[in-house]
């Protein structure tokens, strides 16, 4: 199993969408949220046996020729274009340690938001269609995290595009349609620039493995005649190998991307990467669909795009420009750190003035992701591995909100902050659980945002690069955060009772035992976190 | 045996056996603190115990615990006060049990891991925790109030939380072990230096409720009087000047920032003396008091005689916890907070009670023979020997604190007249002896004996015996005109402090009675310099207000227009896309109506040409041979014309 496990994990959820799409006539339409929760379920604990043996290889220390834990690759594109070299492409998917916690955290969070999805007080309307897209979405998060073939990478990265603007468009609140599009087109122009930039990027490299089995030579006598530029250009594999791009001979000696070219172009290809992936995670001010499409999406939807679609921008980030372009982010590492610091601070601000609840919460994502920037701007062993606590950490508490959230809306759909007052007197399961969401999302100690702040913050300290006024500039951000969630949470949930005048016929009823009991699996991942950093860090 | 953990008291719905329940686990804490003492004390080593807890990517961070001297008597004190809180929280207590007794675990667990941890990381997550908790307690009843100061105590302790983390940071590439921290701290730049002396002398100050960040200690007496105990006197407030303790050769060699902690430490010492004087709610007196008492510690620390420090931080955690617990029992008795409606002559009535208070009052004030004379005088002898002026500065406080020592004891045992409105007496007989078991459990505190045998030699400390001498400089006349000139200076701030007469026309004299709003001052300096003008800009940065909807207050509009700049990223970039989005929509529509009518309308244009034409031409095709001939006539008479 240990071989195919990965293909199976990638394909799963799209085998359930087909299988959304038999027609099992009106009145059972409740088969098709079974299928899709079933499918899902299965598809965490194929994902659950792959951290097994991902683990086990771990252990022993068994790695394969690329460094990774588990991999499986199949030829797909073998194309002769003369003198242009050899196009090839593989059906290349593995883990290692910069992706396998982010594939168990979509798994999990899309799991939760099936859940969510089916069991929520409100009914779900055209289920099949739902869980088509759902499941279709489900696919294409795996395969983006999956993959290391940049072809099979960008497909998947697209792909979610589409499901995601039909359920967002679909299941929507009033201004669905404006925000569906306006995520569609945001996200369409960084693929856009992530497209021109892989295409450079792949014309002017050389797989040398590839192109040594080719020739059938060693790597070593390719590097040479590369140097003495005696290797027949028609014999040159460009491959989508991602791996391969970080190659220190990767770059061919007479392209623009070679490191000693004296020209500007590898600093706006990684740019155009930066921008590409900054647009998904998102940094402010390229942050502006966020917002709008968190208000509008239903409460799952919203769970799944904050808890596992930002993620992958940050983990687009992390696998393609900052481990290729490594000069040009020293280089600039102060200017990236400061756009971090920026977000950061903005998203923190702006959260603090805001009325809504839902839109204070996605102000507060983008705050958070800034964290992500700035960690892998310092260079170094702790802030990289702190943008990757990050992004776990803000992938299990981001659902955990928006959760949350969803259930105040489900019962008087107004989320206005100021129409509510001392909901602890009604509410007070929900209060404890939404103080734990709240305190979790200030970075609290025990919380596992905590040691994700505190080890970014460990790295933006200790960098070389990075001034110790931005520091401290991103440090102050805490105040900030403390700041307005707590404002917020004085405002709605202490004090003494009392609702503005248009929710006065408003039923408050406690936490349902459902939500109760998803909520505790976050809040137990969130704390399982806080305190054993070890069980992530172990993978670094 | 490492350090105490108190676990988390389990819910469960017999309410009565949640109390006995925290009450003995407070016990075998209290044996188990013992038990390390005596070990500490016996051995004369410290106990140390460390695992690994993470590895960040460079470094790896362990959990490591070390209690020394100062960590195994400071644990057994804590553990003394929670144990008398458990008691007197039998009959305090009576609502939401689960939820109090739940969050004191938490919170005694948080601070005794504190002051066993070594690694500075997992102490900041203790710190953390123990303001956490603090705010859980703040809150406790409920109310608009309790809600307000629960926020600002955590908001303003993030403050200084921020301001350790920043600290720590800077300290990651150094050393993160507190004990090795000092042979290294030597090798640090000097501007790195600089910014980790701020940091941690913000962050105390913070905790300690020092100048200007004593306002929510001041407002965090909405809790329950049992956790104010708990928190003013031997744990919260204490966290900042441990972590002073620690840290003080920090400030041993950063002289710029040694100077600026002694004298905003004596600034808040002297001006929350005042305050305290003016208060007549008896609750918040005390805490003003608290801020003052760790004024002095601090400015210990500042002049270098941390021993001190040290022994009036024990000497006043036992003292303090039995007056706020005494006026928990006042308290409920009269219901009532203010000092002056505590009934008539209640030495006469409550005699076993005035003597309980009236001693941890006499070490407050620092009688002679109590242990409040020893720590205070000790810190006194030190300050005036190496910073003459801050010491005149703190005799002067010595006397206020008798001054507001002895208006507190008139006013509330030998008050003439009896205000006290509600008749009904709160407290049963039957249920006496718990209010005052606490009360004697820590009374004995209050005497020299706790602490030295020598009442007037603070040297000859049994609890200090482990830490480093103390040289002293001190011109040996002084040794013994010094204590009787703080006797002195006692017993007059008593018998002046005792006279209604004078605090009448006190309160008369305008500038003084206002620094009783010296916290107030505070609130609004960050009420209206930081919490107003961030959340107005951000209001108007995040909402799309109109500009007639404001006000015309010219403050209003400056936050309005900042806020306006801020939105410009935001709602004002979103316009402009969607205006750009617009503006692409009707080029498209207009590109359409050029395909319609100008392009298509060229083909249409063609065709209906040749349509036509067509037509035209057909006529020509009339099959007459007359007319064919005609045609080819005029067609070679042309030809022959371009011909020649």
């Amino acid at each position: 199993m240990e071989n195919f496990i990965l293909s199976l994990i990638f394909w799963f959820p799209l085998l359930g969408g087909i299988l959304c799409l038999i027609p099992f006539g009106e009145n059972k339409s409740h088969l098709y949220k079974w299928i899709g929760i079933g499918i899902l379920s299965i598809e965490l604990i194929l994902v659950m046996a792959m951290f097994y043996f991902a683990k086990m290889n771990l252990d022993i220390s068994f790695f394969d020729a690329q460094h990774l834990l588990l991999s499986e690759k199949i030829t797909w594109w073998h194309i002769k274009l003369g003198n242009f070299g050899i196009l090839h492409a593989d059906y290349f998917l593995g883990v290692d340690s910069k992706n396998i916690l982010l594939i168990m955290l979509a798994a999990l969070v899309l799991w939760i938001g099936a859940l969510v999805s089916v069991f929520s007080k409100k009914t779900l309307v055209r289920s099949r269609l739902y869980f088509f897209l759902y499941l279709l979405l489900s696919w294409a998060v795996m395969g983006s995290f999956l993959s290391l073939d940049f072809l099979l990478f960008f497909i998947c990265f697209e792909f979610m595009l589409l499901p995601m603007y039909l359920l967002i468009g679909i299941w929507g609140g009033k201004k669905k349609e404006y925000a569906a599009i306006k995520f569609f087109i945001y996200t369409l122009i960084g693929s856009v620039l992530i497209l021109v930039a892989g295409i450079i990027i792949i014309n002017s490299g050389i797989d040398i493995t590839k192109t040594a089995l080719e020739i059938g030579i060693s790597t070593e006598e390719v590097i040479t005649q590369l140097k003495n530029a005696t290797l027949n250009t028609s014999q040159i594999v460009h491959s989508f190998d991602m791996l391969a791009f970080k190659d220190a001979n990767y770059f061919l000696p007479n392209s623009v991307l070679f490191a000693s070219n004296p020209n500007n172009i590898r600093t706006i290809i990684f740019f155009l990467l930066l921008v590409g992936f900054a647009i998904k995670l998102p940094v402010a001010p390229l942050h502006t669909w966020l917002p709008i499409a968190h208000v509008e999406a239903s409460t799952p939807i919203s769970m799944v795009l904050a808890g596992v679609l930002l993620k992958v921008g940050g983990y687009g980030l992390l696998r393609l420009p900052f481990s290729i372009f490594t000069d040009t982010v020293i280089d600039f590492s102060f200017w990236i750190a400061a756009w971090g610091v920026f977000s950061m601070i903005y998203g923190a601000f702006l959260a603090l003035g805001q009325t809504h609840l839902k839109r204070m919460i996605a102000y507060s994502s983008v705050s958070h992701m800034g964290f992500v920037l700035l960690g892998l701007a310092a260079m170094n062993a702790e802030g990289t591995n702190g943008a990757m606590y990050q992004m776990l950490s803000h992938g299990l508490i981001s659902p955990l909100l928006f959760l949350l959230v969803g259930v105040l809306y489900e019962q008087t759909n107004n989320l206005t902050i100021t129409h509510y007052s001392g909901l602890f007197h009604k509410m007070p399961y929900y209060t404890a659980l939404v103080g734990i969401a709240f305190f979790a999302g200030l970075g609290l100690p025990t919380f596992s945002s905590f040691i994700a702040e505190l080890t970014v913050f460990l790295g933006a300290f200790s960098s070389e690069y990075i001034p110790i006024w931005l520091s401290i500039l991103a440090a102050s951000t805490l105040i900030f955060t403390a700041s307005y969630f707590l404002w917020t949470y004085k405002r709605m949930f202490l004090g003494g009772f009392s609702l503005h005048q248009t929710l006065k016929n408003a039923e408050l009823k406690d936490i349902s035992t459902f939500h109760k009991l998803i909520a505790f699996i976050l809040i137990f991942f969130v704390f399982l976190l806080g305190i054993f950093p070890s069980l992530v860090f172990g993978w670094f | 045996m490492s350090a105490v953990f108190f676990p988390h008291t389990k819910k469960q719905n017999s309410k009565k056996i949640i109390e006995y329940f925290a009450l003995s686990f407070s016990f075998f804490a209290l044996l188990a603190t013992s038990t390390q003492l005596f070990e500490v004390f016996n051995t004369g080593k410290n106990i140390l115990d460390s695992f690994l807890w993470a590895n960040t990517g460079t470094q790896k961070l362990y959990f490591s615990i070390k209690v020394d001297s100062i960590t195994a008597f400071f644990q057994f004190s804590v553990s003394l006060i929670v144990f008398a809180v458990h008691i007197y929280s039998l009959v305090y207590i009576q609502t939401k049990k689960v939820f109090y007794y739940g969050i004191l675990g938490l919170f005694v667990f948080a601070m005794q891991s504190l002051l066993a941890q070594n690694n500075l990381i997992l102490f900041f997550v203790f710190w953390e925790l123990i303001g956490f908790s603090s705010f859980l307690l703040i809150d406790f009843d409920k109310t608009k109030s309790s809600a307000r100061a629960s926020t600002k105590a955590f908001l303003l302790n993030r403050l200084g939380d921020v301001a350790l983390l920043i600290a720590i940071a800077l300290l990651f590439n150094y050393s993160l072990s507190i004990s090795e921290l000092k042979t290294v701290f030597v090798s640090i730049p000097y501007s790195t230096k600089i910014i980790i002396a701020i940091g941690i002398l913000i962050a105390a100050f913070v905790k300690s409720g020092q100048f200007p960040l004593s306002t929510w200690l001041f407002d965090a007496m909405e809790a329950p009087t049992s956790i104010s105990a708990l928190l003013h006197a031997a744990t919260l407030v204490a966290a900042g000047i441990y972590l002073l303790i620690r840290m003080e050769f920090v400030f041993q060699e950063i002289l710029i920032i040694k100077n600026i902690l002694l004298v905003v430490a004596l600034f808040s010492v002297i001006f929350s003396a005042i305050t305290a004087y003016f208060t007549t709610n008896l609750k918040k007196e005390l805490a003003a008091s608290t801020v003052s008492q760790l004024g002095f510690m601090a400015i210990a620390l500042g002049v270098g005689a941390w021993q001190a420090a040290v022994l009036h931080l024990f000497t006043h955690a036992f003292f303090k916890a039995t007056l706020f617990l005494g006026a928990g029992f006042l308290i409920e008795k009269n219901q009532t907070k203010e000092m002056t409606e505590m009934g008539k002559k209640n030495y006469k009535k409550i005699p076993l009670f005035f003597i309980l208070y009236g001693t941890a009052l006499a070490a407050l004030v620092g009688f002679p023979l109590t242990s409040g004379f020893l720590s205070k005088e000790w810190i006194l002898k030190e300050t005036l020997s190496n910073y003459f002026f801050i010491g005149i500065g703190l005799l002067l406080a010595t006397f206020l604190t008798a001054f507001y020592g002895g208006r507190q004891l008139q006013a509330i045992f030998f008050n003439e007249k009896n205000n006290n409105k509600s008749k009904e007496n709160k407290i049963s007989k039957k249920q006496k002896w718990f209010w005052y078991m606490p009360l004697i459990l820590l009374f004995m505190g209050s005497f020299w004996f706790a602490f030295s045998f020598n009442p007037f030699k603070p040297n000859e400390n049994y609890w200090l015996i482990y830490l480093p001498k103390l040289s002293s400089n001190m011109p040996n006349y002084f040794q013994i005109w010094l204590p009787v000139l703080v006797i002195c200076l006692t017993i007059l701030g008593i018998l002046l402090g005792f006279s209604t007469k004078i605090n009448k026309q006190l309160n008369r004299i305008k500038i003084l009675s206002m620094t009783k709003n010296y916290f107030l001052w505070q609130d609004k300096f960050f009420i209206y310099s930081f919490w107003k003008p961030i959340t107005q800009t951000a209001y108007f940065a995040a909402n799309a207000v109109s500009k007639k909807e404001i006000s015309n207050s010219v403050t209003q509009k400056k936050y309005f227009y900042l806020g306006f700049i801020l939105s410009l990223l935001d709602r004002k970039l979103d316009i402009l896309i969607d205006n750009f989005s617009k503006i692409i929509v009707v080029l498209g529509y207009f590109l359409a109506w050029i395909d319609k009518y100008i392009i298509d309308f060229s083909t249409h244009f063609v065709v209906f040409l040749i349509h036509h034409l067509g037509k035209y031409l057909k006529s020509l095709q009339n099959g007459k041979v007359q007319f064919y001939l005609l045609i080819l006539v005029f067609v070679l008479t042309l030809l022959l014309f371009w011909l020649i």
